[in-house]
């Protein structure tokens, strides 16, 4: 009896600290996310010292580009305006920075997944070449010459040192603070508002034609897919065929989500859309069939112009703007 | 009360674990080329009487263990250990076992394992900033031997390997078996003439991804373990 009321205690104890640790939640009815937290503990402190990493354009070869640079948080840490990711020296990239958000849940990085773990995902930036065209043991340096960051790793790490194990997992601490889950679509799951008779509608339409590649509750499967863009000659990019060297993954790209899409323009792997009507024809009438179409896009998708406003004002119930301008996840002031 | 039980409960199951007397246990690599010591930045000739210099020379060696009769007997920890030509402190491999283990063969895997790979940061040997880490496709490079030979038709007569790869089908981690006597020192000579022979300086190229050429090389670059 004692020690089932001594684990009634500890369980108490231990939710309570849960609480107090608002750092990440999973919200009601989503899947296990498959982040291992238990290698990378989330804490106050550590959270705090990846997010003035993310911040930081220490990060550059020549301290001018941040992380925040191409992902700033009232773009759902996308780029805005820019098609494909712009670096260092306006150097130009081949891709469209993605948005970062609910990434305890993704398995892989990058539009095709070059990247294994959200650990590792900084490092790839950090030494692009047209990117921030630094290295990750110069980073490390730097971070240990600089005093503000003495006192940030004193307090996330119990000593002053700089590492890049320490580096790697403060980034990730942030990033994964990034939950985006308080949209009105969410509300309207929790009954706590509801659709008009347009979203509705274009939810339905959505629910029909979209969501097998965009899956709720996080708006996307996942998945590779090929998307039946037209190849970009100058470009050239094969997607997840670089990585796999399989000719099966040919044009495929990782399903991106579409959650606060209305701020996270321009669209696909190489930003070739800067509005949402054009998305919408592109699925309609601009589909280019290959071997490695999507399966559900091998059948044409007809929709009236009344139908792709309606979905658009669907998609557009995607939008949390708790956490578009959450202050705790802009840029760190000092208090 | 409950935690006394516990605690007894494990010292029971480990009793044989510490009732048992451990004697040391060293490994020393040792890199030559040719027979003779191998340093970076020097010329050397090879049997062909081509000239070669090697500039970087960094490989890992993980899940050391001690076999008897194809059964592993003892687990060498902690896990890893990065060989850098650089730092001869890492040529040394320091550990204890039991007294009185039983084995007739040292393996270990020339590189990474797979689920290290997908396992996130990691720290000591395996930091990111030991410069065995691929940054723009996730994964560690096992083994890196950069340098130059005459015979290479790259530019400054460069040659780059770095081998690595966890993914089928380009998984590119190696495993070593040597059959011994039981010793408490073990020299290990790493004659990277043995693997290097092997190599047509004229027809390679570069190998900085996972891919089947890596593979192949990592085979070639197992021949330099040699029991002493």
């Amino acid at each position: 009896m004692r020690y089932l009321l001594f684990c009634l205690g500890f369980w108490m104890l231990f939710s309570f600290f849960e609480k107090e640790n608002n750092l990440f939640y999973v919200p009601r009815n989503w899947p296990k996310p498959v982040y291992n937290f238990k290698n990378n503990l989330l804490t106050e402190q550590k959270v705090l010292l990846g997010r003035n990493l993310f911040y930081d354009p220490l990060l550059s070869r020549d301290n001018t580009i941040s992380c925040a640079s191409c992902h700033s948080p009232f773009n759902a840490f996308a780029h805005v305006d820019h098609n494909l990711s712009h670096g260092i020296e306006d150097r130009i990239g081949t891709r469209n920075s993605p948005t970062l958000m609910n990434l305890a849940w993704h398995q892989s990085f990058m539009w095709d997944g070059a990247i294994n773990h959200l650990d590792m995902q900084a490092l790839a930036p950090i030494s692009h070449p047209a990117e921030m065209d630094e290295k990750i043991e110069n980073v490390i340096l730097k971070l240990n010459r600089t005093k503000k960051y003495k006192s940030l790793y004193f307090n996330a790490f119990g000593d002053s040192i700089a590492t890049g194990e320490r580096t790697l997992k403060a980034i990730s601490q942030f990033m994964l603070t990034l939950v985006s889950a308080n949209s009105k679509y969410d509300l309207v799951k929790q009954h706590k508002a509801k659709f008009t008779l347009q979203e509705k509608n274009g939810y339905k339409l959505f629910q029909k034609h979209c969501a097998s590649c965009h899956q709720e509750p996080l708006f996307t499967n996942l998945k590779f897919e090929n998307n039946g863009l037209k190849v970009d000659s100058k470009l050239n990019d094969i997607g997840r065929m670089k990585i796999t060297q399989n000719a099966k993954d040919s044009l495929k790209f990782k399903v991106p989500t579409l959650r606060n899409i209305e701020f996270s323009y321009p669209y696909m792997h190489d930003g070739r859309f800067k509005k949402l009507n054009q998305v919408m024809n592109h699925y309609t009438n601009e589909i280019q069939h290959s071997s490695t179409l999507a399966e559900n896009l091998r059948k044409p998708i007809a929709l009236t112009s009344n139908e792709k406003v309606d979905i658009i004002a669907f998609l557009l119930t995607l939008t949390d703007k708790e956490f578009l301008f959450n202050p705790k996840l802009g840029f760190p002031r000092a208090k | 009360m409950k935690l006394l039980i516990v605690f007894f409960f494990f010292l029971m199951t480990n009793a044989k674990l510490l009732s048992q007397k451990a004697e040391n246990f060293e490994i020393d690599f040792e890199p030559t080329f040719l027979s003779t010591q191998l340093h970076l930045n020097q010329y050397y000739k090879t049997n062909q009487d081509d000239s070669i210099q090697f500039t970087s020379f960094k490989f890992y060696i993980s899940n050391l263990a001690l076999v008897n009769e194809n059964e592993v007997v003892w687990k060498l920890n902690p896990g890893f250990y990065l060989i850098d030509l650089e730092d001869s402190n890492s040529f040394k491999i320091k550990s204890v076992i039991p007294e009185n283990m039983i084995y007739n063969q040292i393996t270990f895997d020339l590189g990474i394992d797979s689920l290290t790979n997908v396992s996130g940061a990691l720290g000591g040997a395996l930091d990111p900033t030991q410069g065995m880490y691929w940054t723009w496709q996730s994964g560690y490079i096992n083994l890196k031997l950069e340098g130059n030979c005459n015979q290479s038709l790259q530019s400054n007569n460069e040659f780059i390997f770095h081998l690595g790869g966890y993914q089928s089908p380009f998984n590119a981690i190696q495993k070593i078996s040597l059959q011994t006597k039981k010793q408490s020192t073990y020299q290990i000579g790493i004659e990277l003439n043995n693997w290097i022979s092997e190599v047509d300086f004229h027809q390679a190229k570069s190998i900085m991804s996972p891919r089947k050429e890596a593979i192949e090389m990592a085979v070639k670059a197992t021949k330099m373990f040699v029991l002493k």
